[in-house]
């Protein structure tokens, strides 16, 4: 049993050299390019320490515990369609990402979208994916990033062409191994100019299992296109999971995030956006509900490359127990982004002295023509408040989950899609009454009366 | 009739070719080590100053840790490699004899002084500042002395302090920075050359200003001054500090290291205002100010306030910081930090609470012109017995000019549920709006510009005592009137 980061680092370097690299023969050389790149990185630094600046909250060592299996074929089913995700009154497309593979066939829409897998895609249109694959992850100096390039077992791939609009997937993403596993997932997302995208995506895991998961995503906004991605993170309290992701935003394009951190032993959002044209709008907004042992992670870098621009940062958390959190969020306005306004805001609730919070809203800024404001707060809950609410017959216990779920009415107002929203303030209120566990289909199923 | 831009650019360019008026030299001689530093500097430093054998053991424990250590590189800064072997760790003035009174001070020193309008003469000292000048290495003269120790404060060069009062110095000395600390601070508890001694006994409140006054004269040589300041229960002390050095195009490195402590319901106030020349417009020369500063608030009911005024220095690196270990216990810091041409800056503050209802509050105010990058980068550390605790932050930049650079790195750790801390932070340029405002009333522009300055930083330059705080707007005045644009 890897009980050393030593250990877990040197069987997964074995599997890669001994194992992987024979399975890996038949694809593209570019992709083998990456991966070996990506290994060399990985096997030289080796996982992240707590003396990496971004790392110093963040303890790796509490994933040791486990034997990760490196998953590389995995046993699943041939349909998902029983696990059905149903928002009410929203039709999407749906599909299923299971222990890091793409279950389902590759689809060509009639309105020109391409879905499907991210390894057959690279089979099917070589030049499309090579044009885009790797482009942005490359430059990262992350040894997650590392690891997932070079393990990445596989991933969906979505190609939105110009002007199709209103585009809604839903993506269950399932870590459901047998065994204790490592799991890669390596996601493209393109969208083309004018083009109007939603994503909805639940993270889900089975209840017994470690899991210590990477998903990478590198996503690809053309000009006056927007893409808008909501994201419930709901696995097991013995699994972590990283999920990195790597955006390029084009001139007048909008993207936009809102993710929920809801359970998880170890969740970690990376999140990089560059911002590439004028009047380009980026918001990305987080929720994290942190308690028992559990940690969560946000950690925002938006660039401002260009000049004109709009981006947003807005986390909140909220920690209970011996619950840790860490945000770090960093607004790079470069030295032609004149006129940029950029924003970042981190609040924090802390429910016990025993709950941790590391808050580290950062600025670094060479335009002088720009509107750039941070904040950061962390307290507790009002005490008036409660008395006021109390004073009206409503119990002590409810009137503090009355405050800490108008706490997070900022975030659920955000939700442009209407379908969402009464499903997200189910989520929450069951989350902060501690009713809601690992669902054994997706999460919003939760929300469907019985 | 000049166009706009023209005007500006003329502005401007007055602005920057400002001469650094305290970059004279003064002609002094020196007696120096050969540059270099090894245990045998070490033990020669300790000799000269004829030393206790604890403070050579301090020194060259200090000096093995040092070895072992590297250069910080998280700041954001980039600084030259400093070949620390090229370096002389002491120099100075050649002593005539040994020194009773001011007429005996080497009159040039005491030349060197007025015009830098320190009251070093007593017969003027209408200002009521105790000063403790130190030239180069050493303490030249210390002014008042009599004054304060009728009422028991001591005020002195260390190297006095640890002649004449070796056990508070043993006691204290490296209790809040340890040798062991960072490089920087490794280095001057190896090689500290002198600097100021502060005793302030219980209940005491001093009845005038401590100052001390920083020279570097000497090229080729580093600066590594200690101060150490002690205020018993209920005592009371404000201390100033101030830096000069002359213009060379070669870069010259401070290092110093204070602390303080301040016991039950003490009060100390730390006042710097720093000026080191920074260079010329082109980034050539200036000091390297690596300056490790720190408080602890040991008793109860303590306060410790640290204001701060940055206009010099080639690279600043500087974080004063207060521990809050008593209960009820207070900190403050205050800094405006202005950074022009090549200047670069990296400096804020540690607040590190850990008693019971500690409270905090940080203002640091940037501003940065030319081609200069100015960064606070601050740490609010709350541990989980600091119950009740509050931290209030702001930090504000402002930006003259598109190639400059201003940067905001907060830390903030909270471990408790019933503290409250507070940051928040704006960057932008002078608003249009408030400048137009100010011209219609019929100011020009610069004065416009000084005006708004003058504004944005008072809330900083309110704290610091009257002379300081002249001397504090004028150094704003020169460095950046009319830099808008």
């Amino acid at each position: 049993m890897p009980r050393t980061r030593k250990l877990l680092e040197q069987h997964i370097i074995d599997f890669f050299e001994n194992t992987f690299s024979k399975q890996i023969q038949e694809e593209p050389g570019f992709i083998r390019k990456a991966r070996i790149e990506a290994f060399q990185k990985f096997k030289e630094k080796g996982f992240p320490t707590l003396k990496d600046e971004k790392w110093r909250k963040t303890n790796l060592n509490r994933l040791l515990d486990s034997y990760y299996h490196p998953v590389a074929h995995s046993v699943i089913k041939d349909s998902y369609e029983n696990d059905i995700c149903i928002v009410p009154e929203l039709k999407t497309k749906n599909i299923y990402l299971v222990n890091g593979h793409y279950a389902g066939d590759f689809q060509e829409l009639e309105n020109g979208v391409l879905l499907g897998s991210i390894k057959q895609a690279a089979g099917k249109y070589p030049e499309l994916v090579q044009k885009y694959f790797n482009r942005l992850t490359e430059k990262s100096t992350n040894p997650m990033d590392y690891l997932n390039t070079a393990l990445f077992t596989d991933g969906f791939f979505m190609y939105v062409p110009e002007n199709v609009k209103n585009f809604n997937l839903q993506i269950s993403q399932k870590l459901d191994a047998p065994v204790d596993a490592l799991i890669n997932t390596r996601n493209l997302v393109i969208i083309e100019k004018d083009a109007q995208v939603n994503i909805i995506q639940c993270d889900d895991s089975n209840e017994h299992r470690s899991h210590f998961a990477t998903f990478d995503s590198e996503i690809f906004v053309k000009e006056n296109a927007e893409l808008n991605w909501y994201k419930y993170q709901n696995i097991n309290n013995l699994s972590a999971l990283f999920s990195n992701s790597f955006s390029e935003v084009k001139e007048k394009a909008r993207f936009y995030t809102n993710f929920y951190q809801l359970n998880g032993k170890l969740l970690r959002n990376e999140q990089f956006a560059d911002i590439l044209g004028k009047e380009v709008e980026v918001d990305h907004y987080g929720l994290y509900l942190v308690d028992k042992t559990q940690q969560f992670d946000n950690v925002i870098f938006i660039s401002h490359s260009s000049e004109g621009s709009y981006s947003n940062q807005k986390f909140k958390g909220i920690l209970d127990d011996s619950g840790k959190g860490f945000f770090n969020g960093q607004i790079l306005v470069k030295k032609d982004a004149q006129q940029t306004n950029a924003y970042q805001k981190n609040d924090n609730i802390l429910l016990t002295d025993k709950a941790k919070i590391s808050s580290q809203p950062f600025l670094e800024i060479y335009a002088d023509d720009v509107s750039c404001s941070h904040g950061s707060t962390t307290g507790q809950l009002d005490n008036e408040a409660l008395f006021y609410i109390r004073q009206r017959g409503i119990s002590k216990r409810d009137a503090q989950l009355l405050q800490l779920y108008a706490f997070t009415g900022e975030l659920i107002e955000a939700i442009k899609i209407p379908e969402l929203i009464e499903p997200t303030k189910d989520l929450i209120k069951k989350r902060l009454n501690g009713e809601l566990d690992v669902c054994e289909k997706c999460i919003l199923q939760c929300t469907v009366p019985n | 009739m000049l166009s706009k831009e023209e005007h500006q650019d003329k502005v401007l360019k007055e602005v920057t070719e400002q001469e650094y008026k305290y970059g004279f030299q003064s002609d002094i001689e020196t007696e120096k080590f050969p540059p270099g530093l090894n245990e045998e500097i070490i033990r020669k430093i300790s000799e000269i100053r004829q030393e206790p054998e604890w403070v050579l053991e301090f020194r060259l424990k200090a000096y093995h840790a040092w070895l072992k250590m590297e250069e910080p590189k998280w700041a954001h800064l980039v600084i030259p490699k400093i070949n620390f072997n090229e370096l002389i760790y002491y120099a100075k003035p050649k002593p005539k004899k040994k020194l009773e009174s001011l007429d005996e001070v080497d009159p040039e020193i005491l030349e060197v002084y007025e015009k830098l309008g320190i009251p070093l003469d007593e017969q003027k000292a209408l200002s009521g500042v105790a000063v403790d000048a130190v030239f180069d290495s050493v303490s030249v003269k210390t002014t008042f002395q009599k004054e304060l120790k009728e009422r028991g404060i001591i005020f002195c060069p260390i190297s006095e302090a640890i002649r004449d009062y070796p056990d508070l110095v043993k006691q204290y000395l490296g209790s809040v920075v340890p040798y062991s600390d960072n490089y920087y601070a490794a280095l001057n508890s190896a090689v500290f050359t002198d600097g100021s001694f502060v005793f302030i006994p219980k209940g005491v409140r001093s009845p005038m200003e401590l100052s001390s006054y920083f020279r570097i004269n000497s090229a080729g040589t580093g600066q590594f001054e200690r101060t150490l300041v002690i205020v018993e229960e209920g005592g009371y002390v404000s201390y100033l500090e101030g830096c000069t050095a002359p213009q060379r195009d070669e870069n010259q490195l401070h290092a110093a290291v204070v602390e303080l402590i301040a016991k039950k319901d003490a009060e100390i106030k730390y006042s710097t205002v720093q000026n080191w020349y920074p260079g010329d417009k082109e980034g050539k020369g200036g000091i390297f100010n690596f300056v490790t500063k720190r408080g602890i608030c040991k008793g109860n009911h303590s306060k410790i306030s640290w204001t701060q005024v940055e206009t010099g220095s080639a690279i600043t690196w500087k974080y004063p910081s207060t521990i809050l270990k008593g209960d009820n216990s207070i900190a403050e810091f205050y800094s405006v930090a202005v950074t022009n041409n090549h200047q670069q800056a990296d400096t804020g503050t540690k607040m590190i609470h850990i008693g019971k209802n500690t409270k905090s509050t940080i203002i640091s105010k940037g501003i940065s012109a030319g081609k200069s990058q100015n960064s606070y980068r601050g740490l609010v550390d709350i541990k989980r017995g600091a119950i009740n605790s509050r931290n209030y932050s702001v930090c504000d930049s402002l930006l003259m000019g598109d190639q400059c650079g201003a940067h905001t790195f907060p830390y903030i750790d909270v471990e408790n549920r019933s503290s409250i801390v507070e940051h928040e932070a704006t960057t932008s340029k002078i608003s249009e709006e408030q400048l137009f405002y100010l011209q219609q009333r019929g100011l020009d522009e610069e004065s416009a510009v000084n005006m708004i300055v003058n504004g944005y930083a008072k809330e900083v330059l309110n704290q610091l005592p009257m002379e300081f705080a002249v001397e504090a707007q004028k150094l704003l005045e020169i460095s950046l009137e009319g830099s808008v644009g």
